[in-house]
Formats: structure tokens, C-alpha cells, sequence
């Protein structure tokens, strides 16, 4: 396992890959975001893969881009807000849950984030 | 102690704010007028002693067949609160204490919690950031949709919205400081408020306290970095264990008991699928993430207020700048249990939380929203607490002052319900403006006094019947009281208010009552021992006023000129009159007595097109008479319990006819677990059969000592049986006088009827004894009062180890 993570890690696709991503971080954060908002507004049905599929890239791409928890807690304010938007209007329709699903994920890997990054008394 | 409080700015706050939320609860009530309707009822508040007399003593209920229920758990804090009706003698005054323990408890203390982790979180004063965040915390749980819209028709275990923090905060403190008082002082409330803490309401209390416990024990290890304090603990568990023995033992002992319903419901897989998962899996849709972050109150929806505490936590995190292990712990345990209250949170979520009711016990967390809303509201408090604290340390004062003004605002304007009283001031739902606010009628309660003193057993009909089991009853001031039967539990008289009451002949009476039979149905009601009709003329509680609710399923007489005219067409008498209420009798030829001998046994197949419990019970009741046999004293058995008693010729029979024609029997009920049964002139075998609930607990017991023949209270069949007038005991002057007796019969104790109790007799006439005393006992009785003599002896103790505190304290 380790040797086949080594190769990967070393191997010049990936790195040419993850220099493209560094290199337009915020258009790759952007899409992120709008991929999460359009899952919210667009789509009418509940899928695990998409949910898990964009928080393991969110996930890569803190360790990639270095994104501070700042920036997560920031992505749940505009979360919280799109659903209490939808809980005004709709009630707790399905885009009104998917808001409130997304916002709690994301709180829940803003705060695991934070206490990485933070440092002890 | 008010020099203590003044002594502090804070600390008058609080005291204010907390007074505050206490005399609130007493503007909402006009003196006389009573909240107490609900699944569980709040006739405590009305009248203790009567409530404590009619259920909680004896484990048979007195409402409707008899069920076998263990409601011990009320004791001790119905003598609780009949000490406070003492005092105030008013129920008005000890519905508005509670409520204000309600509100002012919660208050108080989840801010005490709130302070406690601040104190070790950050050193140094209470700042002006810390003050307000907790005291924001502390008033989001306060005015939550847990504590305030569960206000109206509260449960009895609804306390547990000031008792969970109370306990917590005392749990909290033993780690701190461990000092012993803090455990004793919590087995105390514990003790108190033993209805919180009983078995037989089960959800409050492992919805919240296993988790609370977990939460304590990781505090301790990872905050506090102290031992486990096991000396605490072991001595808490022994005397929880002994002062709650006289409710815990008796559930206990049927939740092992193998063919319990209990049991069943606890570890067989099939139930645990049917009952728990099923339900889970029908009601799923209704657990709503959004609505457990925004927490609106029921019928608020559309509040501006929803998003600030939320979006105030997520600037709290956004403002954190070092590792916080209190924060960590209580947003995880916040996580938790948001999942475990929404259960909607991803696919996989959903089939873990489906995984999770193949545990034992946890089908009672089936209806998932509803008992897990406390420990979740609790946890959410407690975040919004401390990580306000986080974002107000960060900014100015005056965007301090503004924010929190904004947050309490807010939370005020949209609880304005606790403010101007409709919190409890509501209409009950699908009527027509029908309060749910009562004053008690004169002219009921004199209707209640008839009935304390009828002397037999008979049981009662309630017209209007209704299709839940609740009772109607009309107040003074045009509202109306909707919840358990009065009559049951006021005065202890077994009857029937509604659909669920006359299990297993429910939809049997629904059938027949469309069809307007009257004949089977007074068949139905000999069957039941229904003795009295008592009819309500007030039209106030039909469905004019309540169209829809609930009215509709069973078809009973929705008008006070139909439901008469039914009562006529059953009934043969008017007897009491006082107001709009009058007691009917029905006709005594007609009436089984609670012990009868059976002078015909019809054996019965289940009709299989009809669902099995429906297809057994409408054999009872056929279009065309069973036979011309007049005499009422019938009972139906199963073909195959028949097998069990009487040879497989007889059982192959249609019906078999006893000779019971020089028979005598009396019969006297010491209490509703006991009674006394004499039989004269048996000669032949025959069917005894005791008209309450099949339990294979009740036993017969032979007897040497002759039953006292006097103070008869009538007789039946032209008197070949007699019932003696009951001993009116509160509690059994000999309660163990069975013991050392011999079980007799225990193997032809059968059910007939569908739900009653028989045994099948053969007298032993190479002796010549014809004549038998019997006892006839529940005897799970007899585990409640063992188990009340190891909670008195703990009580002792706990006593004496408090004094044993209290002077080492002094010392």
C-alpha cells in the first residue's frame, strides 16, 4: 500500500495535475462551492456519492491548498443561510434539507479542521 | 443569601431573570381553571391522594379489563405533590409551580452548567462575553421548541426539561469538587421526581442519561484529567438502586419475564422489527434536519430570530483561536444527537440508524424526533453557550450589548406565547374553539362522589364513547378536558371511555354499533361487566363542536339525542342525575358479576377471513342466537385451550352445558389485586371465570379461613352469586397472607371470552367436600411490596447518610 501511495505521489501525471489545481485554486474552491449549490437548488434527489464524492475533494483540496477552517466555517454561514432562506419560503422542503445536511457536514469537518490546526493552551 | 445575590451584578441578573420565568406561569391560568388533559393526564394537580389511591398503589389499572401495569413509579411524587396541594390548596397554584420549575429550573440551571465550563475552560472572572453567552444558552434551551411546545397536555416525565440539567449540573459538580452532597442531593430529586426515572416511561430516561453519563466520564478524563470517582458512583447506584427498587424490581421482573409483552417487545427479533423499525421506517419522512437547527415553535415557522443563535455558533467557531476540548466534546456529542433526533442525514446514516433497532431496547426511541428533542436541545444549548463566548470575546462591548440584545429579543418575541399565556391557553385540535382550559364542573363532581360510593364492581360505559380511549368531560367554563378517565383514575371504578378501552371486542363494537344491534351489544356488555352507563347531555362534547376529533372511526352517537337514545336502548334505568350528566344502570338479568360460574362454554374457531383478533371476537357475537339458552352465564373458549381442560369429544362439541343450578357463590374484593372467592355446593366440574385481563399471575390460592358472609352489597342469579361489600384498604393489611398457601388449579387457568381469567374446577367428590375458599391474587403484587420494604430501609439510610454529610459538612 505504502509503495503504491509512494508511486502515486511521485508519479508526474498527478503532479502535473495538482500543479494545474494550485494554480487556479480559487476557480477549483468556486466550482466546489457551486457544485454544493447547485446539488442544493438543482437537484431534486438525495445522493450519497455526490454528497461524499465533493467532501472527500474538499477534503484533498485543504490538504492541497493549505485552506484553513476559516474558509469552511465561512462556505457554513452562506450554507446556513441559503437554508433558512428555503425554510422561509418553502419550509422544510428538499432543497431546505439539503442545505441543512451540507451545513452540517461541513461543520462538522470545519470544526475537525480547526482543532488540527489550532494550537493547545 | 440575598446578601450573596446582590453581592454580584450577574448573579442579580440571574436571580431575575430566573424569578422572572417562575411567576410567569401564574398569569396563565384564572384561579380554578386547570391544564390537565393529555396522554398521561395531569389529574394529580386536582386531586393527589384520590389519584395516588385509584392506580398507583396496586399494579391492576383500573380503567377498562384490568391490565396488569406496575405504576409504582408515581408514589413518591404524588405524596410530592399532594404536600404542595397542602399548602397552596389550590390546583391552579401547583400547575403554575411546576410549569414555573419548568421554566425558571431550566434557566437557572443550564446557565450553571454553562458557568461550570467556562471556570475551567478560562481562567478568571465571569466576563461580560461569558455572562451573556451563557445566559443566551441558557435562555435558547429555556424557550426551545422541547421545553415550550411540549407545555400544553404535558406529560408527567415533561419535568424532565428542568431535571435533565439539574442532574447534570449535579453530576457536574461531584467531578469538580467531589464532594458526596451533590450525589445525595440528586438521588433526592431523583427520588422526588420518581417518575422520571422508572422503567415503565423508559425514553426520557435513556435518551438522556447514558449519553449524559459518557459526556461526564470523557469530561473528567480529558478536561478535568481527574480519576474516576468510584466511590461516588458505587454509592450512587446502590442507593438509586434501593430507593427506586419498589418501581424498578416489579418492571424487572417482567421484562425477564419470558412471554411478556415486555419481554417480547424488548429482545424478540420479530417485534423488534414490527414494533420498532416498521414504525421508524413510516415515520422517517417527518424528521427533519432543517427544522432541529432552526428549532421553530410549532405553528411559528416564519421567524427572522430562527438563523441567529445558529449562525452566532458558526462566528463562535469562525472566532476560535485555540483547541478547546469542552467545545470539541460537546460538538460531538451535539452531532450525535442531532443525528439520532433527525435520523435524515445521508443514505448511510439512515441504514446505520435502521442497523441501530436491532439492539435491545431501542424500538422505544421509534418515534425518534420526539425522544431524543431534549438530549439534542440540551447539547445545542450548551454549544451555542460556549461558543458565543468565543465570538463576544472577540469584539466590543457595545457590539456585545447589541448582539445579545438582538439574540434575546429575538428568542422573546418569538416565545411570546410563555408571555401572554396561549402557550397553555390553546383549543384542542380539530374542534371548533373548544378551550382546553377547565374548571372543574359542581354537578361532575358530584357525579364522581355517586360513583365513589356504588358499592359493587360493576364497570361503566361512557357516553359519548370515543375513538381513542379519551374521556370527555365538560368543564364549567366551556372548556373541556380530554385524557385519561376521571372515573378511573379519581375514583378507581374500571370503565370504558373509548375505542381502545374494550379490547378485543373494539371493532366487533364498531360492526354492531353501525348496525344499531343493540341485543349483541348488551351481550358485548355483559361480556365486559359493564354495570352503569353514564351519559353527558352537554353538546359541547360532541361533534358539533368536535368534527374532527375524536369522533368518527367507532360511529357512536355523535349528537346528545343519539347518544340517548342509545343509552335508552341499553340501559334500563336512570339512577342519578346531577346537571348534564346521568348514570343509567343496565339491567341487572343481563350483568355477569366480576366472578361467575358458566353454565354454557361455546368453543370457537377464528372466522379466517377476518383478521385473526377481529375473526375470534365476532364469533362471540353471531347473527343467529347460539342456542335458546337464556342464561347470560356463558363464556367463549378457544378449541384449542378447550383441549387443555375437558376431553377432545367435548372440545369437538359446538358447546357444553355445566350443571351449576344448586350452586353458590360469594365473592368480596379486598383490593383490586385481591379477592376473596366462596363456593358452596359444588358437586360437578365448572368453569370459574374472573372478568379482568388474562395474566397467568393471577393465582388461585386455597384457604382454610371461611369468608365472612355479612354486609352483602348484592346478589345475582337469584342469589347463586352474592358479592360482598369491598374492603376498602389503601393499602393490604396483609399482604402476604397467600404466602405458604398452596397454588391450586394453576393448570386449567385458561383465558375465555378473548381476554378474561377461568379456571376450570373439578370438584373432589370421594372427599364429599363441596364447598372451597379461595384466594385469588396477583401475585406481582407481592414483588411490589417486597420490593417497597427494600426502599424503605434505603430511604432510612439515605436519610441518615445525608445527616452523616450535612454534619461532616459543619464539622
Amino acid at each position: 500500500m505504502k509503495k503504491i501511495l509512494a508511486k502515486v505521489s511521485t508519479s508526474k501525471k498527478l503532479k502535473k495535475i495538482e500543479s494545474f489545481l494550485k494554480k487556479n485554486r480559487n476557480t477549483v474552491l468556486a466550482l466546489v462551492t457551486i457544485s454544493i449549490f447547485v446539488d442544493i437548488f438543482f437537484v431534486k434527489t438525495n445522493s450519497d456519492v455526490v454528497i461524499f464524492g465533493i467532501l472527500l475533494l474538499y477534503g484533498i483540496f485543504i490538504k492541497m491548498f493549505q485552506i484553513k477552517s476559516r474558509r469552511t466555517f465561512l462556505l457554513c454561514l452562506a450554507l446556513l443561510t441559503a437554508m433558512f432562506i428555503n425554510f422561509l419560503f418553502t419550509g422544510s422542503s428538499i432543497p431546505t434539507e439539503k442545505a441543512a445536511v451540507w451545513f452540517i457536514l461541513f461543520m462538522a469537518l470545519g470544526i475537525f479542521q480547526q482543532w488540527r490546526e489550532n494550537p493547545a493552551r | 443569601m440575598i446578601k450573596y445575590i446582590i453581592a454580584s451584578k450577574l448573579r442579580l441578573v440571574i436571580f431575575l431573570i430566573c424569578i422572572l420565568l417562575f411567576i410567569l406561569p401564574f398569569f396563565w391560568l384564572k384561579p380554578g381553571e386547570m391544564d390537565i388533559g393529555g396522554d398521561s393526564n395531569g389529574l394529580y394537580f386536582y386531586d393527589p391522594i384520590s389519584n395516588l389511591k385509584a392506580f398507583a398503589i396496586y399494579s391492576v389499572v383500573p380503567s377498562g379489563t384490568g391490565l396488569v401495569s406496575h405504576n409504582q413509579y408515581f408514589l413518591p411524587f404524588l405524596l410530592f405533590v399532594a404536600f404542595l396541594k397542602s399548602i397552596f390548596n389550590s390546583p391552579t397554584v401547583l400547575i403554575s409551580i411546576f410549569n414555573g420549575l419548568k421554566l425558571g429550573g431550566s434557566f437557572i440551571f443550564m446557565f450553571l452548567i454553562i458557568r461550570e465550563f467556562f471556570r475551567k475552560e478560562k481562567e478568571g472572572e465571569m466576563t461580560l462575553a461569558k455572562s451573556t453567552a451563557a445566559i443566551i444558552g441558557a435562555l435558547f434551551y429555556t424557550f426551545s421548541p422541547a421545553v415550550l411546545d411540549n407545555m400544553v397536555y404535558a406529560l408527567v416525565t415533561h419535568s424532565q426539561v428542568f431535571l435533565n440539567p439539574m442532574m447534570f449540573y449535579f453530576a457536574l459538580r461531584y467531578l469538580i469538587t467531589r464532594s458526596l452532597k451533590y450525589v445525595w442531593l440528586g438521588l433526592l430529586i431523583t427520588f422526588i421526581f420518581s417518575t422520571n426515572f422508572s422503567l415503565q416511561a423508559p425514553p426520557p430516561l435513556f435518551a438522556f442519561y447514558p449519553l449524559a453519563i459518557f459526556f461526564l466520564l470523557a469530561y473528567n478524563f480529558l478536561v478535568l484529567q481527574k480519576p474516576i470517582p468510584w466511590k461516588g458512583i458505587i454509592v450512587g447506584i446502590l442507593f438509586f438502586l434501593g430507593l427506586h427498587a419498589f418501581h424498578l424490581f416489579p418492571v424487572a421482573s417482567i421484562v425477564f419475564d419470558k412471554g411478556s409483552d415486555f419481554n417480547t417487545r424488548i429482545f424478540e427479533s420479530t417485534s423488534k422489527v414490527n414494533s420498532g423499525l416498521e414504525y421508524f421506517n413510516a415515520i422517517r419522512g417527518l424528521g427533519k434536519v432543517s427544522d432541529h437547527i432552526l428549532l421553530p415553535l410549532a405553528g411559528k415557522k416564519l421567524s427572522i430570530s430562527l438563523i441567529i443563535v445558529p449562525a452566532l455558533i458558526v462566528l463562535g467557531f469562525l472566532s476560535l483561536k485555540r483547541k478547546s476540548k469542552t467545545l470539541l466534546l460537546i460538538s460531538i456529542f451535539f452531532f450525535t444527537t442531532l443525528f439520532l433526533v433527525s435520523a435524515n442525514i445521508t443514505q448511510i446514516g439512515v441504514e446505520f440508524y435502521r442497523k441501530l433497532f436491532l439492539i435491545p431496547g431501542f424500538g422505544m426511541f421509534r418515534g425518534f424526533f420526539g425522544q431524543w428533542q431534549w438530549v439534542y436541545t440540551f447539547f445545542y444549548a450548551l454549544l451555542a453557550g460556549l461558543s458565543i463566548s468565543y465570538f463576544f470575546s472577540r469584539i466590543k462591548k457595545k457590539y456585545i450589548y447589541l448582539l445579545s440584545f438582538l439574540a434575546i429579543g429575538f428568542l422573546i418575541a418569538r416565545s411570546w406565547i410563555v408571555f401572554n399565556g396561549e402557550i397553555v391557553n390553546v383549543f384542542h385540535r380539530g374542534s371548533k374553539d373548544v378551550k382546553a382550559i377547565i374548571r372543574v364542573d359542581p354537578n361532575y363532581e358530584k357525579i364522581l362522589n355517586y360513583i365513589k360510593g356504588i358499592s359493587n364492581d360493576g364497570k361503566i360505559l361512557h357516553i359519548p364513547f370515543t375513538d381513542y380511549g379519551y374521556n370527555i368531560v365538560s368543564g364549567a367554563n366551556k372548556g373541556v378536558y380530554m385524557g385519561q378517565s376521571m372515573v378511573s383514575f379519581l375514583v378507581g371504578k374500571n370503565d370504558f371511555a373509548g375505542y381502545q378501552d374494550i379490547d378485543p371486542f373494539s371493532e366487533v363494537f364498531v360492526k354492531l354499533l353501525k348496525e344499531k344491534n343493540y341485543s349483541l351489544i348488551k351481550q358485548m356488555m355483559s361480556l365486559l361487566q359493564i354495570r352503569y352507563v353514564l351519559y353527558n347531555s352537554n353538546e359541547i362534547i360532541y361533534d358539533k363542536f368536535f368534527p374532527a376529533f375524536p369522533y368518527g372511526h367507532t360511529g357512536a352517537p355523535s349528537s346528545p339525542s343519539a347518544a340517548l337514545d342509545f343509552v335508552k336502548n341499553v340501559s334500563v334505568k336512570k339512577i342519578y342525575e346531577a346537571g348534564s350528566y346521568s348514570i343509567f344502570k343496565v339491567d341487572k338479568k343481563q350483568y355477569l358479576p366480576h366472578f361467575y360460574a358458566v353454565s354454557g362454554i361455546y368453543f370457537y374457531d377464528t372466522i379466517p377471513k377476518y383478521d385473526a383478533k377481529y375473526g375470534r371476537a365476532l364469533s362471540f357475537f353471531p347473527e343467529i342466537p347460539l342456542d335458546n339458552n337464556k342464561d347470560p352465564r356463558i363464556a367463549f373458549v378457544d378449541r384449542m385451550t378447550c383441549n387443555a381442560i375437558l376431553t377432545k369429544q367435548i372440545c369437538n362439541q359446538n358447546n357444553f352445558h355445566s350443571d351449576i343450578k344448586d350452586m353458590q357463590i360469594i365473592y368480596q374484593k379486598i383490593n383490586p389485586a385481591k379477592y376473596r372467592v366462596s363456593i358452596k355446593n359444588a358437586t360437578k366440574p365448572f368453569l370459574l371465570v374472573f372478568q379482568n385481563i388474562f395474566s397467568p399471575h393471577w393465582k388461585l390460592y386455597s384457604t382454610n379461613t371461611p369468608i365472612a358472609s355479612k354486609n352483602i352489597s348484592d346478589s345475582y342469579f337469584d342469589g347463586a352469586i352474592t358479592e360482598l361489600l369491598p374492603i376498602r384498604q389503601t393499602v393490604d393489611r396483609n399482604p402476604f397472607e397467600t404466602n405458604g398457601k398452596k397454588i391450586i388449579y394453576d393448570n386449567t387457568h385458561i383465558q375465555v371470552n378473548e381476554y378474561a381469567n377461568a379456571w376450570y374446577i373439578k370438584p373432589n367428590n370421594s372427599l364429599e367436600r363441596f364447598d372451597y375458599e379461595f384466594i385469588i391474587e396477583m401475585t406481582k403484587q407481592k414483588t411490589v411490596y417486597y420490593s417497597f420494604i427494600v426502599s424503605a430501609i434505603s430511604l432510612l439510610a439515605f436519610l441518615l447518610y445525608g445527616v452523616k454529610l450535612l454534619m461532616k459538612q459543619r464539622l
